[in-house]
């Protein structure tokens, strides 16, 4: 069976500062309306009136498009080296590798993640 | 993580890749990102990280991998280019060459000084980038006037920060100990990680305020750290689990820590040995806390005494506490007092330079430290007519610069001299940059006789004003020494070196020892050519390295070693924490700070010499519905601006396609009940307004601001537009610093109140129409 790849996000901490967006475009010389990676907001929201950071669900996260996967995922010319974006990330919350590595980091957090099947 | 002495390499595929640490232009704080610029056949293909920078460990910001784009921008003026006088305003530029420019703008310095002094002179400098280390030397040694201007009312960037730093700490700029300067990192054995640190008026992770790598934050916060938030908005920071946001009226943060300090004081948590061997006037500054008991300041910040007290506890027992201070310490009449308090709750948390509290730099060391010597270069007569240095002893001992506010001041009157010529450095303040106010600016502005701008873009400013238009280099360009916080606190510093040359374009220090060589070779001997009027790049290029190679020669380093090092960390050469016990903070070799009194000052002897209360104290805002309740009804909003985004430094980058893409329109922030309140949903085009001006925004409506506060954007014009007079890339129609008031400022001459004016909001149709 085929080599599959994934991209690891650990969300908690992926700060939405739009490096992994920047450098997709830079790396596979895309055209402004085209994406490697695109970041998705959720919230913010309020989940109570604390003034703890527990009372927040805010979080970014940086979604593989299809250029993406087409490039890194299972047979891509790219699969197996690691994307400038999961380098620049100013958070140092995305990871990239084989499926079967990205597994096993994943389980090494005890915080909620986010794992692409590319 | 070692470097290899190897700086550029050739790679397989054929392109070069020359290691190197980003500052500016485009503009950024000097936080020194490890990149490999990656280029072909000398053009720059992109922006790679560097995995062995042991701080940024391979990560860049979005704005530094845009540079391809911002290097090849079809707007980029690339050549010097000069405009007749009667042509300002239009687009009437034409290419010229270095030897024009520099026979005549050195002709007109020449004629300015001889005909009406050299104070007749003006240099405005733009903030955070190189250019903040060099304009003071183009002031001061090149063109020799005493009148190097920042001109945002108050100071209001970190120059109070400093200054304060300076009069009641003894010390340079106190920073989070992010073991930045250690090699090790945070595993170094020196370190200790901060149980908590106190973000307060500061977001760092889109600001990099000053050089301070802001997502250390999200390393520490991985590794255990919790954040307590004092933020008139919750930030993403804190909106993370475990972390507290103190979510403070804007411009009411000095009560919020005197209310914090009574609380230390009046349950006993707080260092007693370090307070009582350093702090000096504690009886006082008891005394003085305990006029603000923690319920009269849960009604002034709005913030709940629970929280408060939380906040103290944790302040005053648990260890280490880290502290990151921001620009809203700035941008307030009261902020003197709120740097001054904020210092003071750093030595009760017995953080004041200890392993994961607060790192201490002397006041001003190695480049930093050349920059202000350069006022040398000018008699004492000379130096006596800066402008307001009189008038603002506060203001003027703590920087070389003229006070702000009296600089427009002087422009309107011609008091106590006219104002000739204008020479403006990478700064763009007719766009709300910095002036308060910015449209008498402008009309002030038109008086001058010749003005010069350097810079990388036809800039609104460099529309309205210029008569000649010197191109600047990025620093993917030139080759020159970035150092965190301008040498107050050099947690680390790095070789910029050229990977690419692009048009005819010249960096500051370029620009410096062309001019300087002209106008004063005396102070300016790196740079020899045959004539200094026929530019002979190969006589330059090695002048910068000579000139780097005497600014090394303290740390015992070549220009070329220092490009094989890759980055110089202090911790590596001899740093040490608890400065202050060992002698190495006072010019006398004494224990202690550099203060009159040795002391860490509650009481300060200097504010009191200046007629300013020498304890921290609380002041309402003079623009709130409290302190204005005439105008309560008209303008019953408060807004706040200036808060940074990943997609621009200021106004710099809005003609970037990738990076307007993220941030396409000036935004105003506000609550979901005041936006309903006011017919308001998202996305519409609203007018911001006060008595003083107005500006439009679209809206965003968040919950994480208070009902009743706005967060409006800054640095907005739109170089799609119109560039001519009257538009000038509509700079007027977003132009937040309209609504902010020309020197509404503190006692010393610091602060002014961009961070909460009171206001009001309408829906209107679009940017431009009703």
């Amino acid at each position: 069976m085929a080599q599959k790849y994934a991209l690891l996000v650990d969300y908690t901490f992926y700060s939405g500062n739009h490096a992994a967006e920047i450098a997709c475009k830079e790396e596979l010389g895309l055209p402004l309306d085209l994406y490697g990676i695109k970041e998705v907001e959720v919230g913010p929201f309020r989940l109570d009136d604390s003034d703890y950071g527990d009372g927040w669900d805010w979080n970014y996260i940086p979604v593989p498009t299809s250029i993406f996967s087409e490039h890194w995922g299972t047979d891509g010319d790219k699969a197996g080296q690691r994307p400038l974006a999961c380098q620049v990330d100013e958070s140092a919350s995305m990871y990239y590798g084989t499926l079967e590595e990205m597994q096993a980091k994943m389980a090494e957090f005890d915080r909620p993640m986010v794992l692409f099947q590319l | 993580m070692a470097y290899g002495k190897e700086w550029r390499v050739e790679r397989e595929d054929g392109t070069v890749a020359t290691r190197s640490n980003t500052w500016s232009p485009p503009g950024s704080h000097p936080v020194g990102y490890g990149v490999k610029v990656i280029t072909k056949d000398g053009k720059l293909i992109r922006i790679e990280g560097d995995d062995d920078n042991p701080i940024t460990t391979g990560r860049v910001n979005a704005m530094n991998l845009a540079m391809r784009e911002y290097t090849y921008s079809p707007d980029r003026i690339i050549y010097p280019m000069k405009r007749a006088y009667e042509d300002r305003g239009k687009m009437a530029w034409e290419r010229t060459t270095w030897d024009d420019a520099l026979a005549t703008i050195c002709g007109k310095v020449r004629y300015m000084q001889e005909t009406y002094g050299p104070e007749s002179i003006v240099v405005f400098g733009g903030t955070g980038r190189e250019a903040c280390i060099y304009y003071y030397a183009l002031t001061f040694s090149v063109l020799q006037s005493p009148n190097c201007c920042y001109t945002q009312s108050g100071w209001s960037c970190y120059g109070p920060r400093c200054s304060i730093a300076d009069y009641v700490l003894g010390a340079g700029y106190p920073e989070l100990d992010y073991a930045g300067h250690l090699p090790g990192s945070y595993h170094d054995p020196r370190y200790t990680l901060s149980k908590y640190v106190v973000v307060w008026g500061k977001e760092p992770l889109p600001s990099n305020g000053d050089g301070f790598f802001g997502h250390c934050l999200v390393d520490m916060m991985k590794l255990g750290t919790h954040i307590i938030s004092i933020d008139p908005r919750v930030t993403w920071v804190g909106a993370r689990n475990g972390n507290i946001n103190v979510q403070v009226r804007p411009q009411t943060d000095t009560a919020m820590a005197l209310g914090i300090m009574n609380l230390m004081f009046q349950n006993d948590e707080y260092d007693h040995d370090f307070a009582d061997t350093w702090i000096y006037g504690m009886d006082e500054l008891k005394e003085r806390a305990a006029e603000y008991p923690v319920d009269t300041v849960a009604e002034i910040t709005t913030v709940s005494a629970e929280t408060i007290k939380e906040v103290a506890h944790i302040i005053g027992t648990e260890r280490p506490i880290g502290w990151a201070w921001g620009l809203a310490f700035d941008q307030n009449k009261n902020g003197v007092q709120l740097s001054q308090a904020m210092i003071l709750l750093a030595g009760l948390a017995g953080s004041i330079d200890q392993p994961g509290g607060l790192t201490l730099g002397p006041p001003s060391a190695l480049l930093g430290k050349w920059r202000m010597e350069q006022r040398g270069a000018m008699s004492d007569d000379v130096w006596q007519l800066r402008i307001g240095a009189e008038q603002w002893p506060g203001l003027s001992t703590g920087m070389a610069t003229t006070s702000p506010d009296e600089t427009l001041n002087t422009m309107e009157s011609d008091q106590p001299y006219a104002l000739k010529m204008g020479w403006f450095n990478s700064s763009n303040f007719l766009a709300p940059t910095c002036s308060a106010q910015p449209k008498r600016w402008h009309k002030a502005l038109k008086k001058l006789e010749f003005v010069v701008i350097q810079d990388l873009f036809l800039t609104p400013t460099a529309m309205a004003l210029g008569d000649y238009f010197l191109p600047m280099s990025t620093w993917c360009e030139h080759s020159s020494i970035v150092l965190t916080h301008y040498g107050r606190n050099t947690v680390f510093m790095g070789p910029m070196n050229r990977a690419l040359i692009v048009g005819e374009c010249k960096s500051d220090l370029e620009i410096c020892l062309m001019f300087g060589h002209a106008l004063n070779p005396d102070w300016w001997p790196w740079y020899t050519p045959a004539d200094p009027y026929v530019l002979d790049n190969e006589a330059l290029d090695r002048a910068v390295e000579s000139f780097n190679d005497d600014q090394l020669k303290e740390l015992g380093f070549t220009w070329k070693k220092f490009q094989e090092l890759g980055l110089y960390q202090p911790g590596a050469h001899g740093f040490e924490y608890q400065k202050y016990e060992k002698g190495m903070l006072r010019f006398d070799g004494q224990p202690g700070f550099n203060t009159i009194t040795g002391q860490i000052e509650a009481y300060s002897i200097l504010y009191e010499s200046w007629g300013e209360d020498p304890l921290p104290y609380y002041e309402e805002p003079n623009w709130s519905y409290v302190s204005k309740p005439e105008f309560a009804a008209q303008y019953p909003l408060i807004t706040s601006s200036g808060a940074r985004r990943y997609s621009s430094f200021h106004s710099e980058h809005r003609q970037v396609p990738s990076l307007r893409q993220i941030d396409p329109w000036p935004w105003v922030q506000i609550n979901p009940q005041t936006a309903e309140e006011y017919g308001i949903t998202k996305g519409d085009w609203c007018e911001v307004y006060n008595m003083f001006g107005e500006a439009r925004f679209k809206a965003e409506i968040t919950p994480v601001i208070k009902p009743g506060i706005l967060m409006c954007a800054h640095g907005w014009w739109f170089p799609e537009q119109d560039p001519e007079e009257p538009n000038l890339f509509g700079v007027w129609k977003s132009n937040f610093n309209s609504l902010v008031p020309h020197m509404n400022i503190g006692k010393l001459g610091f602060g002014a109140p961009y961070k909460g004016v009171m206001c009001n909001i309408r829906r209107v149709k679009s940017l431009d129409g009703d």
